[in-house]
């Protein structure tokens, strides 16, 4: 006798993107101001790399974490110091001369200066601990390291930071 | 305050600075797998090889789009086996549009019933006795609900919509803000948009039949906004919506729609053939981003006018309440690359402190931007000239003007003067203000004994050309008894042997991650979708680091043959495929490596 088989589809429950954009775009934005240390582009990161999760959503809203995947690509994007030469690059050939205006005071310019030395891991690290308040195995699946990998960028990156702000008083 | 109080407040104040809610409208047009195209079929012969100083570029064979959809039926699959044994059973692998549960269409069966009105009213409040602020045609499909609902005072259900296709607004009722207009209908009048593509065809035929298109009445003020929908496989549909009353530009008429030349797309025959010309229009449309195939082209008189790089054998235009649709209709021409781009028509000059380069180009503005950069990505100044210059804009950098905002091809020659000796690259960038470059990287050496880098080995080229050729199904390439692929310098490696090597489909790792990637790793995937690959000999740059040595403890016998992609955007799409090569010069192993933070 015939046997009846069932099977689930997984991409079902798969969920939307206007959700996914919704509750993404703000954390992403903070990520990308944290990470490329720039809050004017952090805005145009984070779009894109919402827009690069569209263009290929069918894909990733199968995965297990699609939030991990796009953490990994506004870091990549924040981290990219040849985009934002480019961008630069973009605004002064429409734009002209950058302005003349010195930046409003930062109230944290001190961290904020000392999150710029760090390197990149240990940057991409530290903002998603402390703004995100992401395990250490978080951390490792976004960053697609080992988990002790990530314990060293968080330790390094934590201590470097103290050590700096500790010199700054 | 400690330093740990104070990292954890600055953080903590950079959360409150930055808003719950998004700030940038969500991306919703076509759709998502269509975004990437693949080169055009110009090239029937396989393995067009353009030498340039120390790089080739190897035109490979296009492959079909890569579509990625995953399979989404109804969420059970049921299937009988004729014994009782435990059968896997896929989901179907038709890929159905997925469109989000608030967007609704017109009931045109209803509205279009009614002849003396067939339009959907849209109101300002939840009576159909209130003002009105929209009349929307039975084929409009834009509406969202915004999960407002309201009892009328006769008693019917209403509904509060968000208009996201264009149409016109009762004047003075335009939100301001680039906000979309929202208003109450009756709700017995919107069904569910199910499914994005064939909805509205029964009413409005999608492209044969369709009717000459009219001009505009002239009244309309401004253009509102941009769609490009795809209809079916090979029909494209541009919805060009105007608005009424708000807008700060005078509008002229849209009686003038073009075809300059019969609609054939052709990549590199010149500016494409245009659709609709706006002749004294000087506004962008604000959505025009979001039209994937669709461009905006500004006209020699300063006007605005719309082209798409789709392939098409015929064009209809028809105009509606507010909104012009133009049908591209066809696909018998092979699509052209749709993206910015920069090509080197020959081999650049390096000579004392010098480099030249010339070729084509199509930036997203009018300005080709080039720099150099040392190898540790620092820009480095020089003494700038070219064709048609725009002018240098910063000390290290130059804009070459290419053209005047077309989006065309055109011919471009740069030079750089006073450069030190040193190793360099000249990035060549066609990505203006989109944010995602496109450029050409071309590394080269200053010296005053050496020529600027040797050029990769013909055995290199064919090496390359052949694992391209193989991975577009072509003959199997020069390999050694067993080659072993391997992902970047981890453990994970898969060895074939002979003859599982000549089928394709094993060239595989399994991984579960990579460098931030989810495996199954299939090697000449790479290859197959990269309509253009750079072949070097030896060590090269990593995307965003020094060289990484694949083989430190290995005599090899020849320098590895890597092949990487060229015209990418970022790291993210970066690879490397490190082909080793035995002593008789056949293929023994090929690392994969890819861009991880």
């Amino acid at each position: 006798m015939p046997a009846t088989i069932q099977a689930v589809n997984p991409y079902e429950a798969a969920e939307s993107f206007d959700s996914f954009y919704r509750r993404e775009f703000a954390p992403m934005v903070r990520l990308a101001a944290a990470v490329g240390g720039d809050s004017a582009s952090a805005e145009d990161i984070a779009q894109e790399a919402l827009n690069r999760a569209y263009t290929r959503w069918d894909k990733i809203s199968g995965y297990e974490k699609p939030g991990a995947w796009l953490r990994r690509v506004t870091i990549n994007l924040s981290l990219s110091s040849r985009s934002r030469a480019q961008r630069d690059l973009i605004r002064a050939r429409r734009l002209g001369p950058e302005p003349s205006v010195p930046p409003p005071d930062e109230p944290h310019s001190a961290v904020w200066d000392a999150v710029k030395t760090l390197p990149r891991n240990q940057r991409a690290a530290i903002a998603l601990h402390y703004l995100e308040d992401r395990s250490v195995e978080e951390i490792a699946s976004i960053l697609g390291c080992s988990r002790s990998t990530a314990k060293v960028h968080l330790h390094r990156g934590r201590t470097t930071l103290q050590r700096k702000l500790e010199d700054h008083r | 305050m400690n330093p740990e109080d104070q990292i954890r407040a600055a953080f903590e104040d950079l959360s409150r600075r930055v808003a719950d809610e998004p700030s940038r409208p969500i991306p919703s047009s076509g759709h998502p797998s269509r975004n990437r195209r693949a080169l055009p079929a110009l090239a029937a012969a396989m393995g067009t090889i353009v030498v340039i100083g120390g790089i080739a570029l190897l035109q490979i064979l296009p492959s079909d789009p890569p579509i990625t959809a995953p399979a989404v039926t109804s969420g059970l699959v049921t299937t009988t086996v004729p014994d009782g044994s435990p059968t896997t059973v896929p989901p179907s692998t038709t890929p159905t549009p997925q469109v989000a549960d608030d967007r609704y269409r017109v009931n045109a069966e209803l509205v279009a019933g009614d002849s003396s009105d067939p339009f959907l009213n849209v109101r300002v409040e939840p009576d159909p006795s209130a003002q009105l602020l929209a009349k929307l045609p039975p084929q409009y499909r834009g509406m969202r609900v915004t999960g407002a609902e309201a009892t009328a005072p006769d008693g019917g259900s209403w509904v509060e919509v968000e208009l996201l296709h264009p149409t016109p607004i009762t004047s003075g009722l335009a939100p301001t803000g680039g906000k979309n207009p929202r208003g109450w209908v009756n709700s017995s009048f919107i069904v569910h948009l199910v499914d994005g593509i064939s909805v509205g065809t029964e009413y409005l035929p999608p492209c044969a039949g369709a009717s000459a298109a009219p001009g505009s009445d002239g009244t309309a003020s401004y253009v509102a906004s941009l769609e490009a929908v795809r209809l079916t496989e090979n029909c494209l549909r541009i919805v060009v919506g105007f608005g009424f009353g708000t807008g700060d530009f005078e509008w002229m008429s849209v009686t003038q729609f073009l075809l300059t030349e019969p609609p054939v797309w052709s990549e590199l025959q010149g500016p494409r053939p245009l659709i609709l010309a706006l002749p004294n229009s000087t506004i962008a449309w604000p959505a025009a981003a979001n039209a994937s195939d669709v461009y905006v082209v500004r006209l020699p008189d300063l006007g605005l006018g719309l082209t798409s790089l789709e392939a098409a054998d015929s064009v209809t235009i028809r105009d509606f309440e507010g909104m012009l649709v133009i049908d591209l209709e066809g696909g018998s021409q092979p699509p052209p690359i749709k993206d910015n781009g920069v090509v080197l028509t020959g081999e650049p000059s390096v000579g004392l402190g010098s480099i030249s380069v010339a070729g084509l180009a199509r930036p997203f503005e009018a300005n080709l931007g080039v720099y150099i950069e040392d190898l540790s990505g620092t820009p480095v100044s020089a003494l700038w000239s070219g064709s048609s210059f725009f002018g240098t804009v910063r000390q290290d950098s130059y804009a070459v003007q290419t053209n005047d905002w077309t989006t065309a091809w055109a011919g471009f020659a740069v030079r750089a003067e006073g450069l030190p000796n040193g190793s360099y690259v000249m990035v060549l960038s066609p990505d203006g203000g989109s944010d995602q470059p496109r450029a050409l990287r071309l590394p080269f050496v200053v010296s005053d004994s050496q020529p600027a880098s040797d050029p990769p080995s013909v055995q290199s080229n064919e090496i390359a050309t052949a694992l391209a050729s193989f991975a577009h199904g072509g003959p199997t390439p020069p390999l050694a008894e067993s080659v072993m692929l391997r992902l970047g310098v981890s453990d994970n490696t898969v060895t074939l042997d002979t003859p599982g090597l000549a089928d394709p489909s094993n060239w595989v790792v399994d991984a579960n991650e990579f460098e931030g990637y989810t495996g199954p790793f299939d090697f000449l995937s790479f290859l197959r979708n990269r309509p253009f690959v750079s072949v070097t000999d030896g060590q090269v740059d990593h995307c965003a680091s020094p060289p990484i040595d694949y083989w430190p403890a290995v005599g090899l016998t020849s320098p590895p043959v890597n092949i990487q992609p060229i015209g990418i955007d970022s790291c993210i799409d970066w690879f490397n495929l490190a082909v080793r090569l035995d002593d008789q010069g056949q293929i023994t192993e090929i690392v994969l490596d890819l861009y991880g933070p």
